[in-house]
């Protein structure tokens, strides 16, 4: 296996765009929550969610055809993390930049809106120019069409666990020679569509998100976009560019049974193979960036799969959702970045929120003010509600 | 990588020209047209009214496991794919490691259905019928899920939503996790139900032929929209013998790439096209002159087959005038992202029968398309190497190799 590391970082969230902004908000425990703004909430009262609030301003070139929001969040993401990780695109390093992005309901707004215009309107005067994006791989293809990098472009729409898969996905990529440089990440927006389905099913939260706290009520939905430039570690050496943190390793397992006992061994069985692909211990992990988003059963899964998994001595977990909503697809990516980012100024970012611990979810480490913490490695989860569960781990880089 | 080569040794389908892969060889080779008029569409407000539905197809047959009403057409249709082609390959469903198999499956549009029917609700204003919509079926990563859950897998489920080449890419990566010792089973393929977003965009950009599909010929309208599903069992060929599994072909390599260049129009120089050709050749040690059959992505439309037709003059010189290169799409339509999984069994069964399956509705030769394309009726031919193209929205390109297998090696 050829050692492959993180040299860029693109963030569009709703604390803010770029990696600094950004990292400085979560630090600072900024809540993302708002009230809704980009769609009509129409009989549904007041509609909170962490949003994006001037995507607009992102919008990057203009193109022939219709940008949807999602398309916008992944490309602005794309071209933060190349500048970040001083890459300029030239006709010598296109064919060696490769894309994959996670991503399962960014086509879900456009498609409703051309599909709803159609049954109103006719389908005659339907606009040709929406078309494209009422597909997920949309944004990707958006990166690759506008900075010109052609080394490959996937799209997985494997849902919560996406984008981590995604960066898996790029680093076999890079492992089997097909590219030096792949842009891997994830990127999901809000809807009403998606909303609705969320609202319907009584998945949300009554006001804030809190992660692991006994006084959870649901999830708050977010949206965004993380993008890593992942590099093959002698390219980035070559190159003299600083690396924020190397990929240890990746697990993934999926539980075909919806029972609790089948997810908590699955969490577990995704933690452990991350582990045995970065050959370290459960006491090697520093910290996690859990994916505990505060609804009721994710959170306890998690929880007591971690309990087990690190033997009752979990390390500071930090849930960055209780200020960034549930991304979903991109979730996997924003909490990599973020580990990233904590790895190399060595600090946990807090978990706002939360002040009762859960005698359900006996974590007993969750951070919740922002602390320097001396660290070599991060475990992020991506812990999904049909029983997909994956899991990375990133260590500081040693040369 | 090893060296132990990947290969197929299930195949099972869901199209409109039938169900099965001796009904739709048999389909095929007689050059059966699947395109109709719709009739799960209401199409009296479009330009167009026909395209490519599945006839008569329930789920509950291949739902032995699990309940289908928990699940979108998109599954449906993969799960029975998935059933047949596990039956296919004769394996004891029990001596699967469930850890050690896995699903990899392409679509373009997923569970889209699901999601026009909350679109039907709610542009009538009907929000209490809008609630009773599960909208937890659309996310596609149910769809190769549903499949784990069918047959109590636990490795990996992805879903690529690569447009029209999905499958091809979806084939491609299981053979890679395959190679890489992750899994020892995948079932890979694709699948995409006639989707209403897909049928009013593709009329909304006028690429929808309005009677039936003709690749290359001259007077070609337009793609039709249809449905389906195919998936394929892989394995490495060592665990495949030990077993004494049917050994269909060898998946030798695969090329992926993205033209950069605009979101609807393939490259004017068919850049991704040839890439990503060149990329599978590389791979795969493939040499061009081995090349007996090409499968076309061939849309019928009219950029479609005129790019795909200079991209594989790029590849292949003046030697393209004689490698034999047909659309299957003439007769079933564009199965969006099931499309190169369909291709790829129709391959592999040229491979097996030594027999190409035309083009049909083909008429009048185009200047521009000057290949042979087999046209209109079957054609005996050795075939022993196919490179199965899929050239899709986006700019994604995905080319496929296949092979004859072979124990004295290549």
């Amino acid at each position: 296996m050829r050692r492959i590391v993180v040299t860029g970082i693109g963030l569009v969230l709703p604390l803010g765009t770029g990696k600094e902004q950004t990292w400085q908000a979560l630090c600072a425990g900024q809540d993302g929550a708002s009230d809704v703004s980009t769609f009509d909430t129409a009989g549904l009262g007041t509609v909170r969610a962490a949003e994006i609030k001037d995507v607009s301003q992102l919008r990057g070139r203009k193109s022939v055809w219709a940008v949807s929001r999602g398309m916008i969040m992944g490309f602005a993401a794309a071209k933060l993390a190349l500048e970040d990780s001083q890459i300029t695109v030239t006709p010598e390093n296109k064919d060696n930049i490769g894309v994959v992005y996670g991503s399962t309901l960014t086509g879900l707004a456009p498609l409703a809106k051309f599909d709803q215009e159609a049954l109103r309107n006719g389908p005659r005067i339907a606009d040709p120019l929406m078309f494209p994006s009422t597909g997920s791989s949309a944004p990707a293809c958006q990166v690759s069409i506008v900075l010109g990098v052609d080394a490959f472009n996937t799209t997985l729409s494997n849902g919560q666990t996406a984008s981590l898969d995604a960066i898996q996905y790029g680093m076999q990529f890079i492992d089997l020679g097909r590219a030096t440089t792949v842009l891997a990440g994830g990127v999901e927006d809000l809807c009403f569509e998606r909303f609705f389905g969320y609202h319907t099913q009584q998945l949300l939260a009554s006001s804030a998100a809190k992660p692991f706290d006994s006084q959870r009520t649901g999830m708050l939905l977010g949206e965004g976009s993380a993008v890593l430039v992942l590099e093959d570690l002698d390219h980035a050496k070559e190159r003299k560019v600083p690396i924020y943190a190397e990929i240890a390793g990746y697990g993934s397992y999926l539980t075909p049974k919806a029972e609790e006992a089948s997810e908590i061994n699955a969490a577990v069985q995704s933690m452990g193979k991350a582990l045995q692909q970065a050959s370290m211990r459960p006491d090697q992990i520093d910290v996690v960036f859990a994916g505990g988003n505060g609804s009721q059963k994710g959170d306890m899964v998690e929880a007591r799969a971690l309990t087990e998994l690190f033997h009752g001595s979990v390390p500071s977990l930090t849930a960055v959702k209780s200020m960034l909503g549930e991304s979903y697809s991109a979730a996997g990516a924003i909490q990599s970045a973020m580990a990233a980012l904590s790895l190399y100024h060595q600090t946990v970012p807090g978990t706002i929120h939360f002040a009762q611990p859960d005698p359900l979810c006996p974590v007993g480490s969750v951070v919740q003010n922002t602390q320097s913490k001396s660290m070599s490695a991060a475990m992020i989860n991506t812990f999904g509600s049909t029983g997909n569960f994956a899991s990375l781990i990133l260590k500081s880089y040693e040369n | 990588m090893s060296a132990d080569p990947i290969v197929v040794t299930g195949m099972g389908m869901v199209t409109p020209i039938g169900t099965g892969k001796k009904v739709f060889w048999e389909a095929l080779l007689r050059g059966e047209n699947g395109i109709r008029p719709i009739r799960t569409l209401d199409t009296s407000l479009y330009r167009t009214h026909r395209g490519g539905e599945v006839q008569d197809f329930t789920p509950d047959p291949y739902f032995k496991n699990t309940n289908p009403e928990n699940v979108g057409r998109c599954a449906h249709l993969a799960v029975a794919a998935s059933r047949m082609a596990l039956e296919d390959c004769g394996i004891d469903l029990n001596s699967v490691q469930p850890a050690r198999a896995g699903v990899v499956c392409g679509t373009t549009m997923g569970e889209s259905p699901t999601a026009e029917k909350l679109d039907t609700f709610i542009a009538s204003g009907d929000m209490q019928a809008a609630r009773a919509v599960d909208m937890f079926q659309f996310p596609s990563e149910m769809v190769p899920i549903a499949v784990a859950r069918e047959f109590n897998w636990n490795g990996p489920a992805s879903i690529m939503s690569t447009a029209c080449a999905a499958s091809n890419y979806a084939i491609g990566y299981a053979a890679d996790l395959l190679r890489m010792g992750v899994v020892d089973m995948m079932v890979a393929g694709g699948s995409d139900p006639l989707s209403r977003v897909v049928f009013t965009g593709f009329n909304s950009m006028l690429a929808v032929a309005p009677e039936r599909c003709q690749p290359f010929d001259l007077r070609r309208k337009g793609m039709c929209v249809s449905e389906g599903s195919a998936m394929l069992v892989l394995e490495r060929a060592s665990g495949a013998r030990k077993r004494g599994a049917p050994i269909y072909a060898e998946v030798v390599s695969y090329g992926t790439s993205n033209d950069a260049y605009h979101m609807t129009a393939p490259h004017p120089q068919a850049r991704g096209a040839v890439r990503a050709v060149h990329q599978a050749f590389r791979e795969g040690k493939v040499a061009a002159e081995s090349i007996d059959y090409i499968s076309a992505h061939g849309t019928g439309t009219p950029a479609n087959d005129k790019i795909e037709t200079m991209a594989m003059k790029n590849v292949f010189g003046d030697a393209a005038y004689s490698i034999p290169m047909s659309s299957i799409k003439s007769m079933l339509g564009h199965t969006m992202g099931a499309a190169g999984a369909i291709e790829a069994v129709a391959s592999i069964l040229a491979i097996q029968n030594n027999v190409l399956p035309p083009t049909i509705n083909y008429c009048e030769a185009d200047p521009e398309c000057d290949l042979d394309y087999v046209p209109n009726c079957a054609r005996d031919k050795k075939v022993r190497t196919v490179l199965s193209n899929s050239f899709a929205f986006g700019g994604n390109c995905a080319a496929l190799v296949l092979r004859e297998y072979s124990t004295n090696g290549n």
